[in-house]
């Protein structure tokens, strides 16, 4: 039998079907990942349903999107935080609680990575081309970089992809203290690049996006947790 | 099957385009929201299915299911050369939806079919499509499309299911260049007022089985029933 697994979505202004029309939307390399590495995906859209659909899947990403709501972390409005959805960090924040409630094997990327911190007590540089010591970190607003990310050798990250990646790069925020998180990957200039949390049977957290990069052996360690 | 106090989960069928947003171009699975926003409101949990060889899978876990809209059918799945005036295919799609609706309609999963979702229903059960309506005699007028909304009149049998719900008149909004011509083994049950096009139809023999060329989720709160009704039967 091949593993449930639930992606979540976002919801944009588009111009589909009809003009300027709200449409739920994933980028097809989140599926496909699922798919090639042996799993089902299920595309699941913002509402109050987290614990329910929950109890139905045995995988769950949390995807890239929008900036969060920086009041989840405690802090003012940059001027550049932008088309933040309180709705659906709302969502995503069930469901990130309710996955590790169940221990419900969990993938968080980028927005997903910056949710997960947040919720656990971790803050966010809110624009990382005006905050000091990552001006270069990498491209923003639509633009690719890549750059090297440092692993913990002996996390669960580590042991799928060894010490040393060159990750792709296209935030404009970061997560620069992790809560009560465990850090396992940095770039060179420190920003947080990957997290995990002990008590979680598995866990990947990664502010890049190996869907985008061909990082095949990390969804099928998720499909392969999804199937036990 | 769910209990009385659990909501269903309803399945809604999504397409892949290549979407924009901000500075990002990317092939993403997309679908108006409108539809899972109708689902919520009639009390089931929506789920999206993009296009898969393996979209059967889901029909574990869902308790209904919404062919959604979307792009014009491949006329070779009812036989036909394909019209100049067609739009763009895409295959991946329609083999995915017509597998999927096949094996709910073996396990008699509750079914709501919506414009393409219509058009694929009727061609699985032998129907086929007019491909382009503005050329075909007789239905010149039918309706806008290319996101051109109009509205008109549609007469519905009584004594179909569909009926029960909705009564025998309705105004509804029409958007599709693409028509049923002939609805191969299911009951017809609803026709246009002002041309007679193929609206609604249905099978009896199911649990619920309705397809209806309009889209009642684009009408606000006050044409629900449909999903309402949907998301009942599911529950039972």
């Amino acid at each position: 039998m091949k593993p449930l697994i639930g992606i979540t979505t976002s919801v944009n202004v588009l111009d589909y079907e009809t003009q300027d029309q709200e449409t739920i939307m994933i980028p097809t390399n989140y599926p496909k990942a699922i798919r090639e590495s042996g799993g089902i995906s299920i595309l699941l859209t913002e509402g109050d349903d987290a614990d329910e659909i929950l109890n139905h899947l045995d995988g769950l990403v949390i995807a890239g999107g929008r900036d969060i709501d920086p009041n989840l972390y405690g802090e003012a409005f940059h001027n550049r935080t932008n088309d933040v959805r309180p709705k659906q960090d709302i969502w995503e924040i069930a469901l990130i609680k309710g996955a590790i409630k169940r221990d419900l094997p969990l993938l968080c990327i980028c927005r997903g990575h910056q949710l997960l911190c947040a919720i656990h007590g971790g803050k966010l540089h809110q624009h990382l081309p005006e905050t000091k010591g990552f001006e270069d970190h990498g491209a923003t607003g639509g633009e690719w970089s890549s750059h090297i990310i440092n692993l913990e050798i002996n996390s669960q990250i580590g042991s799928i992809l060894g010490n040393q990646i060159i990750g792709n790069s296209g935030h404009h925020q970061g997560v620069y203290e992790p809560g009560n998180l465990t850090v396992v990957g940095r770039t060179e200039d420190g920003l947080i690049e990957a997290v995990e949390l002990e008590s979680q049977t598995f866990l990947i957290s990664t502010q890049w996006h190996p869907e985008m990069i061909n990082q095949r052996t990390i969804f099928d360690a998720l499909i392969e947790a999804g199937r036990s | 099957m769910v209990s009385k106090d659990e909501r269903p989960i309803i399945g809604v069928t999504c397409g892949i385009r290549e979407a924009s947003f901000a500075k990002w171009k990317m092939d993403a699975a997309v679908l108006p929201s409108t539809y899972s926003t109708a689902i919520e409101r009639a009390g089931g949990i929506p789920l999206l299915i993009p296009p898969s060889k393996y979209s059967n899978s889901i029909l574990k876990i869902i308790n209904g299911i919404v062919i959604a809209g979307g792009p014009d059918v491949d006329s070779s799945a009812y036989g036909q050369e394909s019209d100049s005036l067609a739009g763009e295919y895409f295959p991946e799609q329609d083999s995915s939806e017509m597998a999927l609706l096949k094996g709910a309609l073996e396990i008699d999963v509750p079914i709501l079919c919506i414009c393409r979702g219509m058009q694929l229903l009727s061609i699985i059960h032998g129907g086929s499509l007019y491909q382009h309506l503005d050329t075909t005699p007789g239905y010149e007028n039918h309706g806008g499309y290319d996101g051109r909304v109009t509205e008109h009149q549609v007469i519905i049998n009584e004594n179909s299911r569909i009926g029960n719900i909705m009564g025998t008149e309705v105004r509804v909004n029409s958007t599709h260049h693409q028509g049923v011509s002939n609805a191969g083994s299911l009951t017809v049950s609803a026709h246009s007022a002002h041309d007679g096009l193929i609206e609604a139809v249905e099978r009896s023999d199911l649990k619920f089985c309705i397809g209806v060329q309009w889209h009642p989720e684009r009408m606000g709160e006050g044409h629900d029933i449909l999903y309402h009704e949907l998301v009942k039967s599911a529950r039972s």
